[in-house]
């Protein structure tokens, strides 16, 4: 069980939004991390037969994309800014989506219950929370059991819990499937992906392990403790990834291609963050 | 405040405009290939304008306010300090300005093409039939919430009282119609600040 | 298949556009139809009711049609007046799209209607210009002439007898109109007013007989109308024959546009003999009532014609909101992506919405269906228990689909509300014209099909061939149109059309 992707382009008009993409997904949950605006969202609608691509080629499990058919179902997807009609019940919406999927819907219960709405599958639509309504999109997109699932940014706007409950229900399909998710919290992937695409600009600029990606920054990373009238001067040295307030001084978390020459400058473990980082400020080069 | 204001004014202007004066436009156009605008008498330029030039009411009220349908806008908007009401109120305005000025464009084209009637009442008279038949719609659009509801309102009022238009154009709106009217605008302005 | 069915006739019924469009259906039939299925049956002893049955077996005469020389002569000279009052104002009038619409005509133009004129009434051009050329005429005049035409006797005490409160059948005695009479209603129905009517005493007179007696004192009265026309406001005398008026006829309507006054089709509805609701039933209406539409079919028909020009617009809000159901609620992505195929889910919500709107029109008239069968039954009459499904399915069914299927097809296209207003436009441009108000007038391209009164069944049935094409042609167009909407819902699924549009928007906004 495998998506091939080779040199997959996408324009819009004379903007090329995708360019070159090469890469192997297998299974298990793949993160695809990047910007706002890098095409991650394009990336998956291409994959989801949402969108054709203007050059190159997706096969999944051997079948190529343009068997539009063939793909949509072997796919589950849960978009960016799920939503469902507002007057219809829990019960009603998944039965609906059962229909469109041309499946029986004999496993609603159970995935209601996975879900944790099976409670509240005669409440209508628009009585759910946003964490319920998005918990009601995965419900939708597992429905036809599909082998490969694609979300796209599933915890935006969710609460930590509701963001642990999501990625709880991701990882435990994760384990027989291939699930892709997007993010641009890189914190998301480091605690459920086993592998991670980086996209900026429309390039993949690194596709590989989680461990691998880590390794990108080790050495980097750098532990400060300056005076608060000092913190400007810090770019001077290197790309400031995170800093905390401490009375008149700052602890800063700085990435720094070079030895960092501030006293007091300690060297610390890299994370995914500070690998993500280094890699959007070219600081890996 | 003062341009503050200014960009209000503006900015809802902007709003009526966007979305009513194309469609507007474009069924004005169409009138003389319809119904033909040449060498009219009063009675049949009362008839053309009640039954069909005052329809552009429909296009200039009834997506008075579709931008604001969104849930996700309606929140930005309504907690704002400056009331969304004089908003709808504004752009109510400039609607009926532009409703009189386009039929008055119209009645003056057909004035050259040879028309002869009384030009004043009846392009007052026009418009008040286009405000009501606009109002109608966007009465319904704020109580169901829905722009479409309004415009099925808005057509299904002129379907059932389309031969009495004719008349409404060379006598005007009279007796209950009027303050049913002024009514309903009320109501509008009322309905549209809930949530 | 059928469980999304369910579910889209479900989704349907949720919504507050599909209960709005019930209402405004049910107002239209009350307003339009309303109780008149009871006003025929309690004015039964009226002359004009379908449902009077003379005593004695004597029914008005069956109007002056343009297959008899009394009808074509009226015709005429109701015609040259006509045109002589348009010419004298370079005025001429049409209904191209049901609207009035006047044409003012160039010099060479009217040097044209000129020559014709002169033709038809041997004068020239300055007694052309000083006819009075009245066209319509209540004056004692225009009835002293019309007696010279028709033949008919004119009871001393006619004038008396103008009042409709007065008018009673006895003896045999006839109604007719009198000639150069009646006038349109803003329904555009041609109808006359009670003291329109000439009652004309003739106890031996049947109808056959009457025609017989007409068409022997015309040619008397030929020979001897030069002198009474010199006493009559007319100053002219027709000069050609009537195939040959025909053809000048068509030619100044082809001049002045679609529908004129001067077309064969309204030509036709004036002159034709068409059926006027308060005209006193003739015996062919009678029969055609009671043997052909057997009740009920008349009544049906009349229904589906109340109801036409509201299935030509309503419909649209429904399957706009279906359509933009999905916009809204942001759903889109998420259905493009379902295994579903278009044809399925497009056919689907197509049939759910004709289906739910075809259900209110199917129930509306059956208390109509009631009380008629009730009467029937009680006065020991046939009534066709399938004629309100048969004419509803027959009639209004290919309306209901093809603006449905026209309205999904804008809807898919466009992503948004446009097609309420392109429907909107369409609806004005297609109204039926005037010439096809009182029915038996069908086109091929015709999408509502009207027929304006209860009585006409011989006329549907003259012209049924062309009725039923434009039927199955109708339908045929709608399939067409789903069809395309399942070609263009395809390529929007997988990107193409206003997907990239939406997006290059989007990432220009998003680099500045």
């Amino acid at each position: 069980m495998s998506i091939e992707i080779h040199s997959l382009q996408k324009k819009f008009g004379p903007h090329v939004v995708l360019s070159d993409i090469t890469a192997t997904i297998e299974g298990g949950m793949y993160g695809l991390l990047g910007r706002n605006g890098a095409g991650k969202t394009t990336l998956m609608k291409v994959l989801v037969t949402l969108l054709k691509p203007s050059g190159g080629d997706v096969e999944m499990n051997g079948v190529s994309i343009k068997s539009t058919k063939e793909i949509r179902k072997m796919i589950g997807y849960l978009p960016q800014n799920f939503s469902f009609y507002p007057n219809m019940t829990v019960y009603d919406s998944m039965k609906y989506v059962a229909a469109l999927s041309g499946v029986s819907g004999s496993n609603i219960p159970l995935l209601l219950q996975k879900v944790n709405l099976w409670d509240r599958k005669k409440k209508k639509v628009r009585t759910l929370s946003g964490g319920m309504v998005r918990r009601l999109g995965i419900a939708q997109a597992l429905l036809n059991n599909p082998e490969i699932l694609v979300v796209d940014e599933p915890t935006s706007g969710l609460d930590p819990e509701e963001r642990l409950r999501v990625y709880n229900l991701l990882g435990e399909y994760a384990k027989e499937k291939i699930v892709i998710l997007s993010t641009h919290i890189a914190g998301d992937i480091e605690a459920t992906c086993t592998r991670v695409g980086v996209l900026d600009s429309g390039k993949m600029i690194f596709n590989g392990s989680v461990g691998n990606l880590v390794k990108l920054a080790e050495g980097k990373v750098y532990e400060v403790i300056i005076p608060k009238g000092a913190k400007e001067t810090i770019k001077d040295y290197g790309c400031m990834i995170s800093s905390r307030n401490d009375g008149m001084n700052v602890h800063m978390r700085v990435l720094s291609k070079n030895d960092l020459t501030i006293s007091g400058a300690v060297s610390c473990n890299s994370t995914v963050e500070d690998a993500y980082m280094a890699l959007l400020n070219r600081i890996c080069d | 405040m003062c341009g503050n204001l200014y960009v209000i004014v503006k900015e809802n202007c902007k709003i009526v405009f966007r979305q009513g004066v194309y469609a507007a436009v474009t069924f004005l156009f169409l009138i003389p290939y319809i119904y033909g605008v040449t060498n009219l008498n009063s009675e049949k330029a009362a008839d053309c304008l009640g039954k069909l030039t005052a329809f552009i009411g429909i296009p200039l009220f009834v997506f008075i306010l579709k931008p604001e349908q969104d849930s996700d806008i309606r929140d930005v908007i309504l907690i704002k300090k400056f009331p969304y009401r004089i908003s709808i109120l504004l752009r109510i305005v400039f609607a009926a300005v532009l409703s009189v000025f386009l039929i008055y464009l119209f009645v003056l084209y057909m004035l050259y093409q040879g028309c002869e009637f009384p030009v004043f009442t009846y392009t007052m008279h026009t418009a008040e039939i286009s405000t009501m038949i606009g109002g109608i719609g966007l009465l319904g659009s704020v109580f169901f919430r829905k722009t479409l509801a309004g415009f099925l309102l808005s057509v299904s009022f002129v379907f059932l009282f389309y031969d009495s238009f004719t008349v409404m154009v060379v006598r005007g709106i009279h007796g209950f119609v009027v303050p049913v009217k002024i009514l309903s605008y009320i109501t509008i302005l009322w309905l549209c600040d809930r949530n | 298949m059928r469980q999304l069915l369910m579910l889209e006739c479900k989704k349907i019924a949720a919504g507050v556009i599909y209960w709005l469009f019930v209402i405004a259906i049910t107002v239209v039939f009350w307003l339009n139809y309303g109780n008149v299925d009871r006003e025929e049956i309690n004015n039964a002893s009226d002359t004009s009711s379908l449902f009077y049955c003379a005593q004695d077996g004597h029914y008005a005469v069956e109007q002056n049609n343009l297959s008899k020389k009394s009808g074509q002569n009226q015709a005429m000279i109701g015609l040259t007046k006509k045109l002589l009052d348009c010419y004298k104002n370079n005025s001429y009038e049409c209904y191209p799209f049901g609207y009035i619409k006047v044409k003012v005509f160039s010099k060479s133009e009217q040097n044209i209607v000129l020559k014709y004129l002169r033709e038809i009434t041997g004068m020239d051009k300055d007694k052309i210009l000083s006819s009075t050329g009245k066209t319509t005429s209540k004056e004692p005049e225009d009835t002293e002439n019309s007696e010279e035409l028709s033949g008919s006797e004119k009871p001393e005490d006619s004038k008396e007898t103008s009042d409709s409160s007065e008018i009673g059948i006895s003896g045999g005695g006839q109604y007719i109109s009198k000639p150069g009479t009646g006038h349109m209603n803003e329904a555009g129905q041609y109808e006359f007013q009670p003291d329109e009517w000439e009652y004309v005493e003739n106890s031996s007179d049947s109808a056959g007989e009457k025609e017989k007696a007409d068409s022997k004192e015309q040619d008397d009265a030929k020979t001897s109308n030069n002198s009474s026309k010199k006493k009559s406001s007319e100053d002219f005398l027709i000069q050609v024959s009537f195939q040959r008026f025909m053809e000048i006829m068509d030619k100044i309507s082809g001049m002045i546009g679609r529908n004129s006054y001067f077309s064969r089709a309204l030509i036709d509805l004036y002159y034709g003999g068409n059926d006027m609701e308060n005209s006193p039933v003739t015996l062919k209406q009678h029969e055609e009532f009671y043997n052909g539409d057997k009740i009920t079919g008349a009544f049906a028909r009349y229904y589906c014609d109340n109801i036409a020009l509201a299935v030509l617009i309503l419909p649209v809000f429904v399957i706009t909101a279906v359509m933009a159901g999905d916009r809204r609620n942001r759903v889109m992505d998420s259905i493009y992506a379902k295994p579903v195929s278009s044809f399925k889910l497009i056919f689907i919500r197509y049939f759910a919405s004709v289906g739910m709107m075809f259900v209110p029109i199917l129930l509306l008239p059956l208390k109509s269906f009631i009380i008629l069968a009730k009467y029937a039954n009680a006065a020991g009459d046939a009534v066709d228990i399938f004629a309100f499904p048969k004419y509803i399915i027959g009639w209004i069914l290919p309306s209901l689909l093809f603006v449905v299927a026209f309205s999904l097809f804008l809807s898919v296209l466009t992503r948004s509300s446009v097609s309420v207003l392109a429907m909107g436009i369409f609806w004005i441009i297609f109204k039926p014209s005037v010439g096809k108000i009182a029915g038996g007038n069908y086109e091929l391209f015709d999408i509502v099909i009207r027929h304006n009164t209860l009585k006409g069944f011989g006329r549907m049935m003259q012209h049924f061939d062309m009725l039923v094409i434009n039927r199955i042609f109708i339908t045929g167009i709608s399939f067409l149109f789903v069809l395309l909407s399942v070609w263009i819902y395809q390529i929007k699924r997988r990107g193409g059309l206003s997907f990239h549009v939406r997006e290059f928007i989007c990432y220009r906004k998003r680099e500045l």
